[in-house]
């Protein structure tokens, strides 16, 4: 092993220094070793229309006509019928000519002139709705249970596509605490996974955005002893008598590993992590708790380099967008979360002409109804006891009931039409899609084909083709791109 | 004119004459694509598998042409025979692979075949067209006679192999490599530092086999070890299972309770039969949860109990004859039909196809399965027909399991082909297998067998690429990578009663140590070490409250002996001098707790503590 007398008198930073040295060219191909095998679709690539994906998950179910898909407002009063109580919110006019939203959104609104709304995307219903499982299905694509460990769809990017700055991990993900998720927390982990193309192309989990910085490059009043805690691993390195394990490609694979995080670390760019070096008035702008905080790093790592980052309202049992009761009160609440960090998020993307190749994609896994579990003709068991047809009391007030045939997704920039809506849902009781439904597959693969990846690429595992979108039947909606 | 190929089932008598047109042909051949050999298996049944078999095979094929088999091959569908033996030139198949107009060329979207595809066809068509189903492979492990001699009987076997491959028996390792090898197979930790001390220090002979036995006998350890390997092929301890996919009870899933199964290591016949018998094994989704019978539990229970226990994979068949193997789809309906209702419709994917499943055990010359039996016996009939003696499948795939685990590679590879490749060395694993039958499938004999053989304490081989197209030729064990359970329990160890690994949960450094979520059958875990795992292991909190107490046991001690026990645990030896050198200053002390944290994460750091050499 080669001794590095230069960068160790320097005894700054390891991201210069190259511990690999001699060791030869091998560890690319020792990296590369194990990788499951990708296929490149025969259909012509797509023109990419994007680099970079934010996907912003509402987890737990955001109920269509109570915020981008008005309907008929009733104010709460007791002994009102559930079915007449279509939205719990008046509708508000948008910047973009004939879309409505619901009142509370209307930051939001001021931004749609700058994208595509989808009012119909509708997913299959098997049996009892539950999220863990939906939320599996939105984030791979596939519908448990399934005999491979489906890959999330950044891991999917980040694999085909590699890191967009060398610097900055491919997949990033923001929010997702699993402190909330109970019993389901396993659930949820297994989709935010790469499932079965290694952890390498994983995300790197970012619990708490205030933490980013100190996930990434230790504690700040840990940074000498990183310093020295990775100067003492060089030294015993160096003085390591294994030299026979000099041409393991597994030797050489861990050591490039710990080389490459060391870069991440000290690279310039990694202030990108640090929402606290946002100046304050746009930190306050974002700053309407965790999810707001998690749209501000992820704008920063749009612009420092990121390929593909999640930001979440985390999952919790009946919390947050899991309304099972007092669905009014709580969807205010859930609208200031959310908001004034979303509009925000376009407008400085925008602003710093990064919308056009960056794609920002608003979903939930389902949406709510007064009254209905599932779909209109295929009913399932109810979820909540907080579903009557006769509304009561204020508890009842809301969409309860958890719901599959119709639900909101927006997308913005990433060469997404601008000002323009799709799909139409129905105006009475059950507010259905009517036309356009759009399945997920067709949606991921519009999100694919953003980024320049045919919707029939595959994977080669256990001998078999696994699609990027359900069995390579996912279709662009071609519509939707300007 | 008929050509001998590999695998073609040919007379003897004409084996020569082949032999002799083969080598005047194939010189004419040399320097064209077509010179190469063509093995239908290895060559043909891919190009087919991708670029065919999607549209032409199944009940309904395209043009009603299958090419699923020879016959239907030769029958053709629609536009005639697909092909002619012997005459590419005249041969439909290859006219529309290579076909210039649009509406002819096949496959008709997609990507068209490669010229290399294309000449492999030629190739293939032009010398009979051979088609060699995989051979069945006898089930009853044969009966090996060992080459008389002293030692391992195991050992001598290898050494027949390797004096037929004219190589050279592998060195023998260190002590100290050995010990920390055997305790990370056994225990899953390494040795005590003063137990090391001792096991180097013992002169006596024999010293390597009785390490061995004693840590066969540390019952707990060796317990929270293997428990590993068997939640990850069964899927205790799912994520998924934390609820709502199957809704079931996490407790019936949870690793306690495979723990308590393990415990006392059951014969591997009797845990089988235990888990088919008693419905033990996870699944994943309640019937009301899937769209189709296909991803119902019966058949979650019949591919896995397939999967773990025979090393056959009967996913592929449950939608279609699994244009890969031997398996049919009525080979995974029948065996999800015996541990469901004993009769099931047949779905393909998610759609009926009409046709009834009756009860039946994939390996079909075992015997049958009353389909109108009730359910206890149908299971128990099921558990009888996977554990009999005559299945030699059953305890070849166990031994090719532990052998993989302990070697790196298995004698057959990949772990989950069992029938479709041969091992490297038959009589080796079928001398395995009929020890282990023998010895009342008793999994710690199995091991006890292997670790005491020369093979091994073998040096370890350095791990390379495999270079493609090689086969593969033993020559001693693989470094591997310590396994997320090994690796937080080697720096517990060092900590005063910190909890197995196997007790946490998938945080994030489990995830990044390679911890499977297990909302899968996983056999093989990846063994690549990635950016997030070393961003884990320099930031992360998890691993730093390990090492901080490691640090805490480990300070009280004076200077030399803290660093002493450090290597000894974590490397398994001493420091040299020169790595004393690089270790922190002010030996004649004691440590501050942060410099011996620094140093446990150091040496954590080291490729050294992350392989198993």
């Amino acid at each position: 092993m080669h001794t590095h007398q230069r960068s160790r008198s320097a005894g700054t930073s390891l991201d210069r220094r190259d511990f690999l040295a001699g060791l030869g060219p091998a560890a690319a191909a020792a990296l590369a070793m194990g990788r499951v095998p990708l296929v490149r679709a025969a259909d012509p690539a797509p023109a990419a229309t994007a680099d970079c994906v934010v996907l912003l998950w509402m987890a737990g179910g955001m109920a269509h006509t109570e915020t981008f898909d008005p309907k008929h407002y009733e104010p709460f009063r007791p002994g009102i019928e559930a079915k007449r109580v279509l939205s719990t919110f008046p509708a508000i006019d948008t910047s973009a000519d004939g879309i409505r939203f619901t009142a509370g959104l209307e930051e939001m609104a001021s931004v749609m002139h700058e994208g595509t709304l989808i009012r119909t995307s509708t997913i299959p219903v098997v049996d009892k709705i539950t999220h863990s499982k939906h939320q599996y299905h939105w984030h791979t694509g596939y519908l448990p249970p399934l005999s491979v460990a489906a890959p999330h769809i950044g891991a999917v990017i980040a694999r085909t596509l590699g890191p967009r700055h060398p610097d900055i991990p491919a997949f990033i993900d923001i929010g997702e605490t699993f402190a909330e998720a109970g019993r389901e927390a396993g659930a949820v982990r297994s989709f935010l996974s790469a499932g079965f193309l290694g952890a390498e192309f994983g995300p790197f989990c970012v619990p708490m955005p205030e933490d980013a910085a100190r996930r990434l490059r230790g504690d700040d009043g840990r940074r000498q002893q990183v310093d020295d805690r990775l100067k003492q691993f060089q030294a015993l390195l160096e003085a390591s008598p294994t030299a026979e394990l000099a041409s393991s490609h597994q030797q050489e694979s861990i050591l490039r590993s710990v080389e490459q995080a060391c870069r991440l670390m000290h690279s310039p760019r990694a202030r990108a992590f640090d929402i606290a070096a946002e100046p304050k008035e746009t930190f306050a702008t974002y700053d309407t708790g965790p999810f707001g905080r998690g749209c501000l790093l992820a704008r920063r790592l749009v612009e420092a380099g990121a390929r593909f980052i999640e930001v979440h309202v985390p999952y919790k049992p009946f919390g947050y967008w899991d309304t099972h009761e007092h669905g009014h009160e709580r969807t205010v609440t859930l609208k200031q979360m959310i908001d004034r960090p979303v509009a925000q998020l376009i407008r400085d993307l925008r602003d710093r002409g990064l919308l056009g190749r960056t794609l920002v994609v608003l979903a939930s896994e389902f949406s709510r109804d007064p009254l209905i579990e599932g779909k209109d003709e295929k009913r399932t068991k109810a979820s909540t006891a907080a579903i009557a047809a006769v509304m009561q009391d204020e508890r009842h007030y809301g969409m309860h009931a958890h719901f599959a045939d119709a639900g909101s997704v927006l997308l913005w920039g990433g060469g997404m039409k601008r000002g323009f809506v799709h799909g139409e849902t129905a105006d009475e009781h059950p507010c259905k899609t009517v036309r356009d439904p759009v399945l997920l597959e067709h949606l991921h693969a519009t999100i694919y084909a953003a980024l320049g990846i045919p919707a029939t690429q595959s994977f080669t595992v256990e001998r078999r083709p696994f699609y990027v979108t359900k069995d390579g039947k996912g279709v662009p909606i071609r519509k939707l791109f300007s | 004119m008929d050509l001998y190929l590999p695998g073609r089932a040919a007379p003897p008598s004409s084996l020569w004459i082949a032999a002799v047109l083969a080598a005047l042909i194939i010189p004419a051949l040399r320097g064209s694509a077509e010179a190469a050999e063509v093995d239908f298996a290895a060559d043909v049944l891919p190009i087919l598998s991708r670029k065919c078999l999607r549209c032409h095979a199944g009940d309904k094929p395209e043009g009603n042409l299958s090419l699923a088999d020879r016959a239907a091959v030769l029958r053709g569908g629609d536009s005639g025979p697909a092909l002619v033996p012997n005459d590419a030139a005249r041969s439909l198949l290859l006219a529309r692979v290579t076909a210039a107009d649009r509406d002819d060329a096949m496959p008709p979207e997609g990507e068209r075949l490669s010229d290399t595809e294309i000449a492999t066809l030629r190739t293939w068509i032009d010398r009979g067209a051979v088609w060699k189903d995989p051979e069945p492979y006898p089930l009853e492990v044969a009966k090996v006679v060992v080459p008389p001699g002293p030692g391992n009987p195991l050992d001598r076997l290898l050494a027949d192999y390797w004096r037929r491959l004219e190589i050279a028996a592998p060195a023998v390792v260190s002590d100290e490599v050995f010990a920390r090898r055997t305790a990370f197979d056994l225990v899953g930790r390494p040795l005590p530092a003063d137990d090391l001390v001792a096991f180097l220090a013992d002169e006596a002979a024999d010293k390597r086999a009785r390490l061995v036995n004693t840590l066969l006998d540390d019952q707990e350890g060796f317990v929270d070890h293997w428990l590993t390997f068997w939640g990850d092929h069964l899927r205790f301890g799912s994520d998924a299972a934390a609820g709502i996919f199957d809704g079931g009870p996490e407790a019936k899933t949870s690793m306690k309770s495979l723990r308590n199964k393990l415990v006392g290591s059951p014969p591997l016949d009797r845990f089988a039969r235990e888990l088919v018998t008693q419905q033990m094994v996870p699944t994943y989704a309640p019937p009301g949860e899937v769209l189709s019978a296909v991803d119902g539990p019966e058949m979650q229970e019949a591919a896995t109990v397939a999967h773990v226990f025979l090393g056959i994979q009967l996913k592929c068949a449950s939608c279609h004859d699994s244009f890969l193997d031997r398996w049919k789809q009525a080979d995974a309906w029948g065996l999800a039909a015996a541990l469901g209702p004993g009769r099931m419709p047949v779905d393909r994917c998610d759609l009926p196809t009409g046709r009834i499943a009756e009860s039946s055990f994939p390996l079909r010359g075992l015997g049958a399965i009353d389909p109108g039996a009730d359910a206890k016996q149908r299971r128990g009939r099921v558990a009888e027909l996977l554990t009999t003696p005559e299945n030699g499948l059953f305890a070849r795939t166990f031994v090719n399991r532990v052998w993989a685990r302990l070697f790196g590679r298995g004698l057959i590879d990949p772990l989950d082909e069992m029938m479709e490749h041969a091992p490297w060395d038959a009589a080796v694993l079928d001398w395995l297998a009929g020890d282990f039958v023998s010895h009342g499938y008793d999994a710690r004999h199995l091991l006890r067998r292997i670790m005491t053989s020369e093979a091994y304490g073998a040096a370890s081989v350095a791990d390379k690429p495999p270079e493609a197209g090689r086969p593969y030729v033993f020559r001693g064990p693989e470094v591997r990578r310590l396994s997320a359970e090994q690796f937080i329990d080697a720096v517990g160890g060092l900590g005063n009663n910190v909890p197995r690994a196997w007790t946490r949960p998938n945080d994030p450094l489990m995830t990044t140590l390679g911890r499977p979520s297990r909302d899968v059958v996983v056999t093989t875990r990846s063994a690549e070490a990635t950016t997030l795992l070393a961003l884990e292991l320099i930031n992360g909190p998890a691993v730093g409250g390990l090492i901080d107490a490691a640090a805490a046991a480990t300070a009280d001690l004076p200077g030399e002996q803290a660093i002493d026990r450090v290597f000894l645990t974590l490397l398994g030896r001493r420091p040299t001098t020169k790595e004393l050198a690089a270790c922190p200053p002010g030996k004649a002390d004691r440590f501050t707790k942060r410099q011996i944290a620094d140093l446990v994460w150091s040496i954590v750091m080291l490729p050294e503590f992350q392989l198993i050499r």
